[in-house]
Formats: structure tokens, sequence, C-alpha cells
């Protein structure tokens, strides 16, 4: 909303510039700013006056100026536009000035003649597209005077940003009382002034409200014999001051107005009222009218009318109809002040599409009691700019007054929750500026009568506002004396996260953040059957489910990486995802799930060692470093045939599975058009942080005595597989074997086919004594044993 | 021979055999030839029986000079050989060859963000709470005091899911969560992925993150919601940063307030980030509203309490120059080894 700087002094005295004023109304909750439409160079732009203007002596278009740019200074100024000429007032860059595009003004010669300025276009001054010669201003603008004041008539307009809760500060005289009681002055309220003719209005008009609900009021006068012209000079700058075109002296009244006292109103041409009456009641089904925008609009059944006798004449509250505009031709106008529901006109600017100044402030709530005020102020402008015959009295259909709110104030408690001890009189003073009436009062409390322009204000809680927004925010004394609650200690699940985050950083994966939004096919179902949770009204084709896996966005990460040339990616996630679940209140299940994925090489080739691509056994290895340090224990797990990943394992915690290792498919691979090889596990991490949260840590000797190494070469069968191998290894090792595990692994020339050759290192060791050679051979003459028995295996 | 005479050529024997090419002097061999158990100073020391009595003294100190001279020409020797040797291997080593580094991988910013932001709070004593994406409509705007045709629901727009529930459009619902849950006081920030059906563009996005925080006890006040602020803000932003609350409108806080920080890059001045005012609009926050206590059950007469919301994304697009919203989700290597 835009509040003319100058308007506001017709209501309150102040004495701040446009910035200082703009500062004092964001103190107040009025977030302003000085609306700055123009570019700062404009302010270096001055008024000049060519007092001489002769042909270039070489050049065929260009004209040698002397241009009075103040009282004691003329500059020569070489122009090339057509329409230069003596005598003509016209905006001047001089030097030091840099116009819009770069173009520094400083003194030059042209063709051989001095230039110390430029005559500028529209264009140039970045005011329209305009470039067909100079800007020609008014004989009247005052040589040597700033163009910026030109433009703007000295005036300021002040932009304010409203929040909803606000509707009496939609106009000049609402901001003006907030002002006012900041800066402790009165506000000026101007009084309507107009004659009456003998004609009642009674006889002139009637009003019929079928609908009180959606229109608790409504109130007219008729005026006669009206002449519709112009507005004058004042109105039309006031106008145009806050953005508003001027139409003719009625209808500019009926704006003025609003901007005034924030009330909307409407005129209607009284001649094209059938039966000179009105008639407030909802739209019929698929009833449809034209406002005075020439849109036919199709209508609803909440959507409420203003009738005259036979048919609607204007949408209450959002726009009136063409068939009963105020025209040229119009000379007797009915004026209709009223007030309606808000939640009715809100409802329907909503269907209509249609948002008005009226409906803005209908919609958040107009002054009951203002009706009116703006309805008297209206009609002595009316007669006082186009002239006629004002009927007698006013006709106010208000069958059931809405009284204002009573709220009580209790001075300790607002000095208490404020942090500040607010004196009690300070605190009436404040209320009673801002215009509510005292009632009952003693030393602790008040109670206080609401004006109705203040439908935000209803509890004590917002008189709390009230008195802190004039007491201002900033004069409350910080305070750090903190009390602190039980609650700040215990087990966050963030902090299980970060564990979790910090070791897969430190394996060097990065962590990404993708939108949990995706596209309807994107539902791997890597945990089953479950479904995803849509969305009724999605935003755009790539959002309309939200993400019941993490590998949509892991693949949408890779894919991206993958196109900008990125090659050797580790990549991780944590992050919430949801399913159906018709258990819960909320129709979903969300669970947290950490995703990582390898593609390429795991180190990459140096001048010291060698590259080593990603395999199954990289991610596997990853993981169980992962499950480790979170767990204490290795992960695990057990083999099984996924719907999606192939080559794959599931995890186990508890006899569940709680998530997946394996490879992305062909066709994945191809879908996100990427080749290679690509790793990926998936885990849902309730489990797993329950087991991180039940880890117990405690101190497990160690044996200060020498370790015995052992290799162990066998020959084997290949469809043996290592889990076997090595479970009858920690079997038979006994409680000496402190460790083993495979260090080498070979198949090719030296082995017979079908054969594969395994190298174990195994670590023997116990707590009290350094262990005989002895000790060790029987240990492993155990394990090689069972081994050739079990398997056939071959000592190599 | 007399016995100095004796002491004399082994004196030069030693000093000539070290003198030779150096490259080819066995030291050690040296050392247990002249110095050792066996050695030939040793020799000397067993014939001193054969000295006049009133001569030993004499010849004692010879010895034992003798002794000394060969000890420190070997170990003087000997360091010099090690030194040489060291500087050889050492000129063998290229130590200018890139190090070879283990792999290493990076927080996403806005995880960083987010701890930044906990471990502030957790030391200011307030513990983290966490809710659902999906909520209940109820809980999202109703419990809230945002009511059904009231002008704030067109604040934000939501996105609804096929059975009737919201993505949450701020972390607020979990306020609702914990407050139903337990009685006062509580002093938890929340926070959280929220969601708004708007256009995805370099300025905004239909995702994005917040940290709320509620605290609620007896007599909390307005103005330690300020100190609260205040030290949070001195800490995250800048030691020097100044606040500016002003008057605003929630309908879950009452009072509420806008707060502005000085603006971080230019210090007050005026930049272009934030817009030549000096301050940037940073968080919102005020007093708990009546009305949401009265929805979770808690009496408002008895409690009163503070609430606050700070956005992750903006500040950090501001922070760290970063120019488009959607490269935090785009994932880009490029970006996030940046941070």
């Amino acid at each position: 909303m835009i509040i003319s700087y100058q308007w506001l002094r017709d209501y309150v005295d102040f004495d701040l510039t446009p910035a200082e004023l703009c500062e004092k109304l964001t103190n107040l909750g009025l977030e302003a700013y000085v609306a700055s439409q123009y570019e700062p160079f404009l302010n270096e732009i001055v008024i000049g006056e060519v007092i001489e203007c002769v042909p270039h002596p070489n050049s065929d278009h260009l004209s040698i100026c002397q241009v009075k740019v103040n009282a004691d200074s003329i500059q020569q100024i070489v122009c090339g536009a057509p329409n230069v000429a003596q005598g003509q007032r016209v905006p001047v860059a001089l030097q030091g000035t840099t116009l819009p595009g770069g173009l520094e003004i400083k003194p030059v010669k042209l063709r051989g003649e001095k230039s110390n300025g430029m005559i500028c276009s529209e264009r140039e001054l970045g005011l329209s597209e305009s470039h067909d010669g100079i800007l020609i201003l008014n004989d009247t603008a005052p040589v040597g005077g700033s163009f910026v004041d030109y433009l703007t008539g000295g005036d300021t307009a002040i932009e304010i940003d409203l929040t909803p809760n606000r509707p009496d500060a939609m106009s000049h005289i609402g901001v003006a009382r907030d002002l006012a009681a900041l800066i402790k002055q009165t506000l000026a309220k101007p009084k309507p002034e107009f004659r009456e003719s003998a004609e009642s209005t009674d006889s002139s008009a009637r009003i019929t409200l079928e609908d009180t609900h959606g229109c608790p009021r409504y109130a007219t006068r008729v005026i006669r014999g009206v002449t519709i012209g112009p507005s004058p000079k004042w109105l039309q700058e006031r106008l145009q001051a806050v953005g508003l075109r001027s139409i003719n002296n009625v209808v500019d009244a009926a704006n003025f107005v609003l901007m005034e006292t924030g009330h909307p109103l409407h005129t209607f041409d009284y001649d094209q009222l059938a039966g000179h009456e009105i008639i407030v009641r909802r739209a019929y089904k698929n009833e449809k009218m034209t406002t005075l925008d020439s849109k036919e609009r199709q209508l609803n059944e909440e959507i409420l009318l203003i009738c005259d006798g036979e048919k609607p004449v204007a949408i209450a509250g959002i726009m009136g109809g063409e068939n009963s505009e105020v025209m040229e031709q119009t000379t007797n106008i009915l004026i209709e002040s009223a007030y309606f529901d808000p939640v009715t006109i809100r409802r329907g600017a909503k269907f209509l599409g249609l948002s008005s100044e009226a409906s803005k402030r209908f919609e958040r709530g107009a002054d009951p009691s203002g009706v009116i005020y703006a309805l008297e102020r209206l009609t002595g402008l009316i007669q006082e700019l186009a002239g006629g015959q004002v009927s007698k009295g006013v006709v106010d259909a208000y069958p059931k007054p809405i009284s204002p709110a009573e709220v009580r104030l209790r001075y300790k408690r607002c000095s208490d929750l404020l942090g500040v001890d607010i004196p009690a009189e300070t605190q009436r003073q404040i209320l009673t500026d801002l215009g509510m009436e005292t009632l009952e009062s003693s030393d602790q409390e008040t109670a206080f009568r609401i004006p109705t322009f203040r439908p935000d204000i209803t509890r004590e809680a917002d008189l709390f506002e009230e008195i802190l927004r004039v007491y201002g925010q900033h004069n409350v004394p910080v305070n750090t004396h903190f009390r602190v609650t039980s609650q700040a200690l215990g087990k966050s699940s963030n902090k299980f996260r970060n564990a979790l985050r910090e070791i897969m950083v430190g394996m060097g994966y990065h962590e990404i953040m993708s939108v949990s939004l995706v596209m309807e096919n994107q539902h791997p179902r890597l945990f089953g059957d479950e479904k995803p949770v849509e969305l009724l009204n999605p935003s755009s084709r790539e959002m309309t489910t939200v993400r019941s896996s993490l590998l949509p966005g892991m693949e949408t990460a890779l894919a991206y990486n993958r196109r900008h040339r990125q090659n050797n990616i580790h990549l991780f996630e944590v992050g919430q995802v949801s399913t159906v679940d018709k258990n819960s209140d909320t129709s979903a299940r969300e669970s947290t799930h950490i995703a990582f994925l390898q593609q390429g090489l795991v180190q990459e080739k140096t001048w010291l060692t060698p590259e080593i691509e990603s395999t199954f056994y990289h991610l596997k290895g990853d993981l169980s470093k992962l499950w480790r340090s979170l767990t204490g224990d290795d992960p695990k797990f057990v083999t099984v045939d996924h719907a999606i990943l192939k080559h794959c394992y599931g995890i186990l915690l508890d006899g569940e599975i709680v998530g997946y290792l394996g490879e992305l498919p062909e066709n994945r691979l191809e879908n996100l058009d990427i080749s290679g090889n690509v790793f990926y596990a998936e885990i849902t991490t309730a489990a797993l942080e329950k087991a991180y949260w039940n880890r117990e840590k405690s101190f497990i000797l160690f044996s200060p005595y020498p370790v015995v190494e052992r290799d162990l070469s066998l020959v084997i069968d290949e469809t043996i597989s290592h889990a076997e191998i090595q479970k009858v290894i920690e079997e038979k090792g006994g409680n000496f074997l402190q460790e083993s595990y495979l260090y080498d692994l070979y198949q090719g020339n030296t082995i017979a086919t079908g054969q594969k050759s395994l190298t174990f290192r195994l670590v023997f060791q116990t707590l009290d004594r350094t262990l005989t050679e002895r000790e060790v051979d029987q240990a492993f003459d155990r394990i090689v044993w069972s081994l050739k028995t079990d398997f056939n295996a071959n000592l190599r | 021979m007399s016995l100095l005479k004796k002491a004399d050529e082994v004196r030069a024997g030693f000093f000539n055999t070290l003198q030779e090419d150096p490259a080819r002097v066995d030291l050690e061999a040296l050392r247990i030839e002249y110095l050792g158990r066996k050695g030939k100073v040793a020799t000397l020391f067993k014939q001193m029986g054969q000295v006049a009595p009133e001569e030993r003294a004499a010849f004692g100190q010879t010895l034992n000079q003798l002794k000394q001279e060969l000890t420190e020409a070997l170990d003087e020797r000997e360091s010099a050989a090690a030194a040489e040797k060291h500087s050889t291997e050492e000129a063998k080593i290229d130590l200018t060859l890139p190090g070879i580094a283990s792999p290493a991988g990076t927080y996403h910013i806005i995880t960083q963000s987010l701890n930044d932001m906990i471990d502030i709070f957790g030391r200011l004593g307030f513990s983290v709470a966490e809710g659902p994406e999906v909520e209940s409509e109820w809980r999202n705007f109703d419990a809230l005091n945002i009511l059904p045709d009231h002008p704030a629901r067109d604040m934000q727009d939501t996105f609804f899911t096929k059975s009737g529930h919201v993505l949450r459009t701020h972390t607020s619902p979990v306020q609702v969560r914990l407050m139903q849950s337990q009685p006062p006081p509580i002093r938890s920030i929340m926070p959280g992925k929220v969601y708004r059906n708007e256009a995805v563009s370099a300025r905004s996005h239909a995702m994005f993150h917040q940290v709320e925080g509620l605290y609620v006890d007896k007599r909390v006040t307005f103005g330690e919601l300020k100190g609260t602020l205040e030290l949070f803000c001195r800490e995250y932003f800048d030691e020097d940063v100044k606040l500016r609350f002003r008057p605003s409108f929630f309908p879950f806080t009452e009072p509420s307030s806008e707060v502005d920080i000085s603006c971080f890059l230019c210090h007050g001045k005026g930049c272009r980030i934030c817009k030549q005012t000096g301050w940037l609009e940073i968080l919102g926050c005020g007093m708990v509203d009546p009305a949401v206590f009265e929805a979770v059950g808690y009496d408002p007469d008895k409690v009163t309490g503070y609430a606050f919301g700070i956005g992750i994304e903006r500040p950090a697009l501001l922070r760290y120059g970063i120019p488009d919203i959607r490269m935090f989700y785009e994932n880009d290597l490029r970006f996030l080894r940046q941070f």
C-alpha cells in the first residue's frame, strides 16, 4: 500500500524526513520504506531553460544551446534532438552525472563546439522507451530546480507492507492514528461538510438486506444534479501520489475517501437502478454479471450481490457492475457505504480470482462504525467537486449493530510478559491514544472498549501487543539470565545422525540433500510393497509424490554429476522418507534412511600408488566400518533376491532386514544415461539408532605377551565360500586364535580349474604367557584337518 | 723401543689409515683395531708394568691423551660420514612431490548450518525436537491459531496429500506435538524440512529448512526472547551484529516481531545484498499466543512462552554469496566440495 508523505500531513503534524517517518512507522509495526521508483542518478538531474538555440555550423542536425541551469550559470550544450527550441524548460544532466548504461557526462567538444552537459530524452532518464526527442517540461518548472521534485510534486511515496491483521491501517487516517499515538500528537480527522436538500433519502432509495450475515450494514444517500467532469489538480495529484489514475470527479472522490479513511465506497448511477432500490442477496446458481472492467463473471451461490429491483448491479465489496457505472452523462448518483462480512468477501474474491482495493479491505475487516463517516465525507466531497443536491438524512440499514469488544488489561501482567516495568498510566495512555475507551478502571486493571476499526483486538494479549508497539520493542531491555530445563540433556536423533555422517564423511563420501518431492514413477519399492504419499495439488510434474526412498535423489545427483564430467563419485544422504500408513493420524509413516553409493575409482592413481576401482567389496567394507563404528558389531548379511538391486545383500539387525546393499541394474543405469558399475546401499535407521544408543562400551583386557602369526595357504574347490572357510577357522582355532583374515585370493594358471587358492593370516595369543610353538601347531593342525575333511582342501 | 715411541707409532699408524681415501676406510674396524678391548691402545696400557714407577704417571697421562685423541678423531670422522651419508640420501628424496591424501568427504552446507544452530542453542539450554513432514491440518494450522478462512492461510500456499493432510509449511507443528506430550517447562528447538507450494526459482523453492524455537515456563518474558536471539545472532552471524526488533504479525504469537540483523556483508553501511538498508530480515518471533496454549491444553494464565523461527537457506545464500537457491539441492560435487 502506498501512502503519500504530504497527504499524511493533513491528519497529523510531524517534523520527520521521509526516511525518519519510515523508521517510526516500521517500529510501530507498519513496515515502511521510501518507494524509490526513480534511480538515484535522477536526483542529479536539474531543470534548465534553453535561452538560445542556434544550428551547429558543422552539422545539419545538431544545435548549439545556451542553457540556464541556475540563477547564475549558463552552460553551452550541443543537442541532437530535432525538437529542441529556445524557451523550453528541459531536464539537464550536468558534468559528473552518470546516466543508466554508464554514460558519464563530462565536458566534450562535438564537431569543434564545446558541450558541457546533456539535455535528456525520456529514455535517457529511464522513464520510458520514448526517444523521439528531448523531454519538454511545463513552462512553470523552476529553472535550477530538482527534476525529481518536478516529477513527484515534492511528495514522497511511502510503501507500507501491511500485515494481514491491520485493516485499520490501510488508509492515511489509519497510519496517522498510529503515528499520532507514537509522537504524541492529535489526530485531525476532517469534518464532513455539505448542504442537504429537502428531499429525504428515505423517499429516494429503499434498502433491503436479504442477507444480514453477509451484509450487516448498508447506508446510502442520493445526490441529484451532479456534473461529472475532471477532478481538480489537487485531487488528481493526491491520487497520482498513491498510484491511482484520475477518472472523473465522482469516482476520484470515492477513491480519495477510500485512501483517506480506508473505507471502500461505491457510487451508482441512480437512474440505472431499477426501482431506485438496493437489495443485498447471495447470487443464484449459474448467475452471471458483467463487472465494470467489462468482464463477464460467472458467480457462485456464496457470492454476495448488490442488486436493484431487477438485476445485480455490483459484486458486494469486490467490484461494481458495468450496468450502473457512473459515466459522463450521469446526473444522479447513489452512494453506497456498507460493511460486508470478511469471510464472504474473501471467499468471493478468491473464487472470482479478483482482488480490488475494496475487497482487500473488506476481507481483512472494514469498520462497521466507520460507514457513516465515510459516507458523509464522500457526500461532502462530491457536492464540493460536482455540485448537486444531497438528499436529507441517511438510510442506514443496520438491523443488528455490531457491539465493540471489551477487553480487560492487567497492568502487571503486561509488564511481566514484556519483561519491563511499564507504568499503568503509560499503558493506559497508549491505548487511549490508539482509540480505545476506558470503562471500569482500578490500579491493577482497566477494561477497555475496543473501537470497531480494530477487529484484531479481542483479548488481553492483543492489548499487550498494542502497548509494546507504541512503547517500542527496541526499548525493552535485553535479558540474558536464562533458566535451563532438564530436557537440554538426553539423546537426540540428530546426534546419532551426526555420528553417522561423521563416519561417512571420514570415508570420503560427500553428503547430498535432495528435494524430497519426486515424480510419480520414482517410487522404487526398495523396502517392499508400500505405497508412496501422493500430493493432491502438486506444483509441477517433477514433484508429485513424497519420496519413499532416497534412491531417486541419489540417482538424480549421480546422473547430474556424471553429466558434468565428474567421474569418481561417493555420495551419501540422510533424510526422511514417507509411505502410506492407514493407522497413522496423518496417513503416513515416516522414517529416516541413510543411503550411499560409489561409482568409478575409490582411489585415483597417483605418482606413487595405483588406481583402485570401486567394487561391491568396497561398499561392503564401508558399510561394515559404519556398522562397527555405530554399534560395535559387524553387520550380519543375508543373500536376497531383490526386485531392484542386483548382487544384493540384506542387512540383518535383531532378525529383521533393515537395509540392502548391491549394485544398480542395467535398466536403471540406462534410464540415467550412465555407464559403469554403481554400488548402492540404503538402510532404514530406526533399529540402527537403537543399537547405537544401546551400545555398551567396556574395557577388554589385552595380552602383554607377543603374538604368533601363521599363514594358512590352501587350495580349495571354488564353490566353497569364504564365509564357510572362515567359520571353520574360527571354530577350530580355539581360544588362542585372536584374529584371522583373508589376505590373498588367487585363481589362474598355477591352480587347477575349478579350484582357488586362499591365504589367511592367523594370529595367536593368550593373556597370561607366551604361547609355545607346540600350542600354536596344535590349533593350526586342527584347522587344517577340518578344512581337509570338510572341504577337501589342500595345503599349499 | 721405548713405550713412548711405541705410542707415537700407534698414533702415526692410526692417522695414516684415517687419512686414506675416506670412502674406503672402515671406521668401525679402525675403532676395534685401535680402541677395542684388545686394540693397540689397550695393549700399550697393558705394558704399563714395564715402566719405571716414577715415570708411570706421566706415561699413563700420555696414553690417556692418546686414547682421547683417537676417540675424538674417530667420532668426528664418523659424524662427518653420517652427515654425508644422510645428505646423499636426502638428495635422493624429492620432498616437493605431491602428497598422497586419504579420501575426505564433506558435510552438506545445510547440515553444517543446522548443526551450527543446534550447537549454539544447545549451549543456551535448548534440546532438539523433531516431527514428521506430513502433518495434520490441525497441527499445522488450527492449533497454531491459523483458522480456516483466516487471511493468514493465504500467507503460505500449502501442499496437500491425497489423504487430506498437509506437508508442513513450518516446523511449528512440532511445538504442538511437544506441548501435547508433556507439561511445561519446554525449552526446545525444532529443525527440519518444510514445504510451500511455490514455483521453484533462483530465489524460492518448494522445499527448504527451518529452525524453530520454543520456550514455555512460568513468567517467560519478551526481554528473554530478545536476549536469547541476540546471543544466538552474535554467535551465528557476527560478533558485532546488531538486532532490530519491529512489530509484526503471526497468528501463533502475540506480540510478534520481525527481527532484522545489521547486514553482515556491509556491517550496516548499505550494500546490494541488504538493498542499501543496512538490515537483513532474518527471523520471526514473538510471545506464544494464548490460543495456542489453549489448543494444546496449557493454561495461558499460568505459563507464558516465546517462539521463534529462522530459515536456513536464505542466510546461507547471503553469507556464502550463493546465487541460486536451487544449487543447494542440485548436489553438484563442485558445489559440495566448496563447503
